[in-house]
């Protein structure tokens, strides 16, 4: 919240009110308690870094559209939070783009980014797990195959994995946002890590045919093994 | 017990699935970077200053300046389209009464448009001329034909116009490109020059039916 001045609605309805008068600070308080998650699921929705960014602002401008217009958009209080009408947003933004583009998503913007492998190797620390360079380079091939599987699921397949696992929303919430009954986003759920699992496993028996056994280095920490590898 | 090592197996991937699903959420806590915050902070500011005494009208009320304008040129277009039916009705009737047996000539057909008529009609009274007994009182019929003449500059908007009522021999008019019999080209008709405010003559208009004139002798 860097930046705003004090502006801390009890409410969600109250927070709509101070919306409809064009309150700036407001406007960007909304935006600070909720673009990481908006930011996240577009990540996520399109594999793209840039592409979510761009829609996070698509999303806000939205958002203050409706403030020039004097009216806080559609959101209505008793039937959701916030989070979960900008997520809606996000949603209808992500299909919107996925339409448009209609390519290939390229997943090199997460996975091979610096921060991609940062986070990783920040991970592995604070996990306090003693990681071999054969080891870190395992899993990060697992989680890179993991999230290009999870790319392509099928969009409703797809929500409900970046909604409730990756962003850890309840069913409930999960249900409000994707607008279904929550058995419908359990059922979702149950039949996505079916077909990852299933994917996975062909991922890996296919790598068995045509791995290279990586030579192990004893001793080499690693950053320096990223290092190797990013070269 | 196949089955049941199948279903093991199963059950150990799908929490393979779950750990690496929840290693990949905590890896994937990025951002949005900075500068978008600012750039939305830039804008909303600016989209504020921009309609601040009023709430931003949408759809058609946004137009609502232009509603003049589209009157404007609905009225003029109105105004050139009666214009233009009024004269096509006078040619129409022109036609009619012309000569039908009579060609144009080659150089008349460009010339064969409307002039507005005379607002103030000057008669002149030509010394050598007089009029014939029925050509004594105006005709009753307001057709006329007119014809813009060659040297006339229809650029020069003089604003008004004078018409002076002259007699002329057939075979002027003729050569004028005006539709009369030619097998009678001796004698003389009274024709409307318009003369404009420069002194210029813009056309000749004969109305119809053909006024006689005698010449003196």
């Amino acid at each position: 919240m860097a930046g705003s001045k004090k502006v801390d609605p009890s409410s969600d309805a109250e927070l709509a009110e101070r919306l409809r008068q064009r309150d700036e600070d407001s406007f960007l308080y909304l935006y600070d308690l909720h673009r990481s998650t908006v930011f996240r699921f577009l990540m996520h929705m399109t594999g793209s870094v840039i592409t979510a960014e761009e829609l996070t602002q698509e999303v806000f401008v939205v958002i203050l559209d409706a403030m020039c217009a004097g009216s806080a958009g559609q959101f209505d209080p008793q039937k959701g939070t916030w989070e979960g009408y900008l997520l809606g947003i996000a949603r209808n933004l992500a299909r919107a783009e996925r339409r448009r583009a209609h390519r290939v998503v390229s997943l090199d913007n997460i996975l091979e980014s610096p921060e991609w492998n940062q986070q990783l190797e920040d991970f592995c620390t604070q996990a306090g797990h003693v990681w071999d360079v054969s080891a870190f380079l395992a899993a990060r091939s697992e989680l890179r195959a993991l999230y290009r599987t999870i790319l392509e699921l099928p969009g409703r397949y797809r929500e409900a994995v970046v909604l409730c696992s990756l962003q850890e929303k309840s069913y409930r919430d999960a249900a409000i946002i994707l607008q279904c009954s929550e058995g419908t986003v359990a059922s979702r759920m149950n039949r996505a890590k079916a077909i990852l699992a299933a994917k996975l496993r062909r991922t890996a028996s296919s790598k068995l045919n045509t791995s290279t056994v990586l030579p192990r280095k004893e001793g080499t920490d690693v950053r320096t093994a990223l290092e190797t590898n990013r070269k | 017990m196949s089955e049941q090592h199948s279903k093991r197996i199963e059950s150990e991937q799908l929490s393979r699935v779950d750990s690496l699903l929840g290693l990949l959420k905590d890896v994937s806590q990025q951002d949005a970077s900075p500068a978008l915050r600012e750039r939305l902070a830039m804008l909303a500011s600016q989209r504020f200053k921009e309609d601040a005494p009023r709430p931003r009208a949408t759809g058609w009320k946004e137009l609502a300046w232009l509603k003049p304008a589209f009157a404007g040129i609905f009225l003029v277009a109105a105004g050139l389209a009666a214009v233009l039916v009024v004269n096509s009705r006078q040619h129409g009737g022109a036609q009619i009464h012309g000569t039908a047996n009579l060609s144009y000539p080659a150089t008349s057909q460009h010339m064969r448009s409307q002039v507005t008529p005379a607002s103030q009609p000057v008669h002149a009274k030509h010394p050598r001329l007089r009029r014939a007994r029925h050509a004594s009182a105006k005709p009753a019929s307001t057709r006329e034909l007119t014809m813009r003449l060659p040297y006339s500059n229809g650029v020069i908007e003089t604003g008004t116009y004078t018409t002076i009522r002259v007699s002329m021999s057939q075979s002027e008019l003729l050569s004028l490109g005006f539709p009369i019999n030619r097998t009678v080209q001796d004698r003389c008709i009274v024709a409307e020059l318009t003369l404009g405010d420069d002194g210029l003559p813009r056309a000749i208009s004969v109305p119809l039916p053909l006024e006689v004139m005698k010449e003196k002798k």
